[in-house]
């Protein structure tokens, strides 16, 4: 198997013992191996997360409640096969950073279907910048796990416009049944990005948001005069870098990033932020475990 | 509350390039970021891609802009006009330097620093005393710790602006001088003002002494000095022609120029225009003027706001002095005691080149040690002569034989008239000559000094203009040259052999004193000043023997005109008298300055004064600091 992404033996083998969690069961298009989440069929109790305002009320452990004084939700993982749509931002702001976010949002993709594939499960790849220009239809099995990777690697080769969230509206077309819906994006758009997440939605999708931004991003390290120009629109924005401008810059990032929590929380939508010089072995053991998408 | 210097407001046009810098948008580097959603957010002004933008008001132009005003005023010199009553003793030094003639102040920064002057004696307190002192090259007292305001105006009147020329190498005013005399006059120490009417391109701006009392220095001036002068005229003859030189400075703020006239013997002969910058000069040279020329004159015909540095003359012709030739084997007492004489020009010769025809040009022919047979048609001394005989020009002999004991050296009873000033201010007590040679010579030559048996050891006499000396001794054998008074002698034989008259220099700088030689019998020399005026000099009763009279009234520059009477006839001769102003660095800063122990607070008590302007320029540049921080501090912050 071809490993475009570098990663070790000793990786692939934690990989394996790690499964997509669902916060809802999601009925498979075809009958698996593994245990069923459709309605009238069985269910398996996966995990226990922290209960968080927006979730199904329903499926909150009384019991545990009752023993623990906390809120905790009851994750399941399904006997049947689910697609899990990977949804790769390639435009071409994702290119930017000394750690480029293409990369991690890369391997991070690559991870995801491998886990995927690995539990039987279904994996499509989408890519999308300023439209949805790719879509590979859903595969299956480990023995798919080289075509998926070669077409992750292929996909962040050909940065796409600007960042467009509209062009999610076009997902129902393409997809199938629900599923799992995983976005790998930095969200750094003008373009409605709520309605992009309501259209993914809309198509029977359980929706899980990564964000990706560069350290640069995060904490910019410049000073004086500037002209910034923005590498997906061509814009142009003449800036003196002060201090304050920079105390300005992270306010304005951190009401972004609580604006995009907020309204994932309210429509029960994993969020996670990254950092593109994370490593992506603490992303995957730590942060995507943290936030309830894998168990 | 009024501005010094009203022209300082002019620097307000700076706003203009600080609101262009507000306007105008900087030309970035740019920087290529994956998005500049937050940027825009982030910023309060989102920037069109236009070489223009829209002025918004702002804390940082606000307060540049007041710093700015505040830092103009601060340079136009904000004053007022203290209303309160002064306090304790008054010392005033008033500018009596060039400087104060110009008129930008009408009449003259002089006459107004008299009117400020007078107006700081009315308000002198009951009780306290006025000083005056003018403060020129040499600082003068006009009137000390007086409190009669009659006598304190008339010395404040009497004060005149000087005519410092290029002899006083420091023309500026002698601050340090005044300083020194106000100490001396202050009573009470700190009771005591000094206040210092200068003008304003005095180039005081620093206290030079330290002292217990407030010294207040108000500089006189309406605006920047505009003064093109004359610095430097002169001429000579260059073979067939005559060459001159004449050099322009600028000693005003700006640059100018003017046209230079030249006039020869009153007719106008060329015209140059002449542009010079400021601090700078400028050298025009003329060198195919006719030899014949005697009176060159130079003009400035551009009016501005000095009028004494306008014209300059030069008076061709050499000054009084005569030629002498001295025929020697060498000895260095009669070489030095001859050369000391600035009005004669020596001339050496060896006795084997020596021939008649050399004489020729000389007033007078030095023999020494040397008896030509005959003797040359001038006038003729005689030194250390050897046994011999000589003819004078008239025919008549000179013996001179052998050597005889000397003793009891004497002046002569027969010496009188002119021949006594060829021993005045010598004395023979203690000259001692070991042999005198016996001596035939004509009746007309009179024995002056004579030793034991009345032989004639030193006699002089004249006949037909011819003047003749002879000293019949061997000097070597005497201990004459090495006594003070045989310069003294020399000198005086000179005078009486080689008279000369007139100035010792043709161009004399205004204010200088100027010796006019005389020939001896004069009664009276008549010196007609450039005005019309005329001086009459009359040599005092004994002083034939100096040979000169001081003149010392040229203060007026131009042509000078000195005639003599009595004597040998009359006789007459011209000198110049120019004013080439040396002018100090103009000094920056504030026309107002308050110096000295309590003079620092500037404003309070003993150091106000009445109707003269106080400055607060102080306070708004203090102001100005602070803006300019706080505009610091803010952008800083943002």
């Amino acid at each position: 198997m071809s490993n475009p992404f570098d990663f070790d033996s000793a990786f692939l083998q934690k990989l394996e013992r790690l499964a997509l969690l669902s916060r809802h069961p999601l009925p498979g298009p075809v009958a698996g191996p593994r245990r069923s989440v459709r309605r009238g069929a069985s269910v398996e109790f996966a995990d226990f997360r922290d209960y968080t305002p927006g979730d199904d009320f329903r499926r909150i452990d009384w019991k545990a409640y009752g023993r623990l004084d906390r809120l905790f939700l009851r994750l399941y993982t399904a006997e049947e096969t689910t697609t899990l749509t990977i949804l790769l931002d390639h435009s071409a702001s994702m290119r930017f950073g000394e750690s480029p976010k293409s990369v991690l949002a890369a391997r991070l993709a690559a991870v995801l279907a491998y886990i995927a594939l690995h539990n039987y499960d279904l994996v499509a790849l989408a890519g999308w910048g300023d439209t949805l220009d790719r879509y590979h239809p859903p595969r299956g099995g480990t023995a798919a796990t080289a075509e998926v990777w070669g077409q992750i690697a292929r996909l962040m080769e050909t940065p796409r416009g600007a960042t467009d969230f509209a062009a999610l509206h076009r997902f129902r077309h393409v997809v199938r049944g629900p599923g799992l819906a995983v976005i790998i994006s930095d969200l750094l758009s003008d373009s409605d990005w709520q309605a992009g997440l309501r259209a993914l939605r809309a198509a029977g999708q359980e929706v899980s948001l990564i964000q990706v931004l560069a350290p640069e991003e995060l904490s910019p390290d410049i000073r004086g005069d500037w002209r910034l120009h923005d590498a997906e629109s061509g814009r142009e924005v003449e800036i003196t870098v002060s201090p304050r401008l920079l105390k300005r810059y992270a306010e304005e990032l951190a009401r972004h990033t609580a604006a995009v929590q907020e309204y994932c929380r309210r429509q029960g939508i994993a969020f996670v932020q990254l950092r593109s010089d994370a490593p992506i072995g603490d992303v995957v053991l730590a942060n995507l475990h943290t936030a309830g998408m894998l168990g | 509350m009024m501005l010094l210097d009203p022209l300082a407001l002019v620097l307000c046009l700076l706003s203009i390039p600080i609101i262009l810098m507000y306007v105008l948008k900087l030309r970035r580097q740019q920087y290529v970021v994956s998005s500049t959603l937050l940027w825009r957010r982030a910023l309060d002004d989102v920037q069109a891609n236009a070489p223009w933008k829209r002025l918004r008001p702002g804390v940082l132009l606000l307060l540049q802009l007041l710093a700015l005003l505040t830092i103009v005023l601060a340079l136009a010199g904000p004053a007022y006009t203290s209303s309160r009553q002064p306090v304790g003793d008054l010392v005033l030094v008033v500018d009596e330097s060039y400087g104060m003639q110009a008129h930008d102040v009408s009449p003259s920064r002089f006459v107004a620093a008299q009117s400020q002057a007078h107006a700081l004696v009315a308000n002198l307190p009951d009780g306290h005393v006025a000083s005056v002192i003018g403060m020129g090259v040499q600082p003068r007292l006009a009137i000390a710790q007086s409190n009669d305001a009659a006598a304190i105006s008339g010395a404040i009147d009497a004060l005149r602006p000087s005519v410092a020329g290029q002899s006083n190498a420091a023309a500026a005013p002698n601050f340090l001088g005044a300083l020194s005399l106000a100490a001396s006059l202050a009573r009470g120490g700190g009771a005591t003002r000094v206040v210092v009417l200068t003008s304003r391109e005095s180039g005081i701006s620093a206290l030079t002494l330290r002292v217990p009392f407030p010294v207040e220095i108000v500089r006189l001036g309406a605006r920047v000095l505009h003064d093109l002068g004359i610095t430097a005229f002169s001429a000579e003859h260059n073979g067939t022609a005559t060459r001159a030189l004449a050099r322009v400075g600028n000693f005003g703020g700006a640059s100018a120029g003017s046209d230079l006239e030249l006039y020869v013997d009153g007719q106008l002969a060329d015209v140059r225009p002449v542009a010079v910058d400021q601090g700078k000069q400028e050298t025009l040279f003329w060198t195919d003027l006719p030899r014949s020329a005697h009176i060159l004159r130079v003009r400035l015909s551009h009016p501005d706001d000095v009028d004494a540095d306008k014209e300059a003359w030069v008076v061709m012709g050499t000054p009084a002095s005569s030629r002498a030739l001295l025929v020697t084997g060498g000895d260095y007492f009669v070489q030095t005691a001859l050369s000391l004489d600035s009005a004669v020009r020596l001339r050496t010769v060896a006795p084997n080149a020596y021939q008649l025809s050399v004489t020729r040009g000389y007033d007078l022919t030095v023999f020494d040690g040397v008896l030509p047979p005959i003797l040359p048609e001038t006038s003729i001394l005689l030194l250390s002569p050897p046994a011999g005989r000589t003819l004078l020009p008239g025919g008549e002999r000179i013996s001179l034989g052998r050597f005889r004991p000397a003793a009891e050296i004497s002046t002569s009873p027969r010496a009188s008239g002119p021949l006594a000033s060829i021993l005045q201010f010598v004395s023979l007590s203690d000259v001692h000559v070991a042999r005198l040679r016996e001596s035939g010579l004509p009746s007309w030559i009179t024995p002056i000094a004579t030793a034991a048996g009345g032989r004639s050891l030193l006699a002089a006499g004249e006949n037909n203009g011819v003047r003749v000396a002879v000293a019949a001794f061997n000097l070597r054998e005497s201990d004459w040259p090495l006594q003070i008074g045989f310069p003294i002698l020399i000198k005086n034989l000179l005078h009486y052999l080689a008279p000369t008259f007139g100035p010792e220099s043709t161009t004399i700088a205004a204010g200088d004193t100027v010796r006019l030689h005389l020939p001896e019998g004069t009664s009276e020399i008549r010196v007609t000043r450039p005005d019309g005026g005329v001086d009459t000099l009359r040599p005092p009763p004994g002083a034939d023997g100096l040979g000169f009279v001081p003149f010392a009234d040229t203060s007026l520059a131009g042509v000078y005109t000195a005639a003599v009477t009595g004597g040998s006839g009359s006789r007459t001769a011209t000198f110049a008298v120019n004013f080439f102003p040396v002018r100090p660095a103009p000094a920056s800063g504030s026309r107002v300055l308050h110096l000295g122990a309590a003079g620092s607070k500037s404003t309070g008590g003993s150091a106000a004064l009445g109707g003269i302007p106080v400055g607060v320029g102080w306070a708004f540049a203090l102001g100005g600091l602070i803006l300019l921080s706080a505009e610091w501090w803010f952008a800083f912050r943002r």
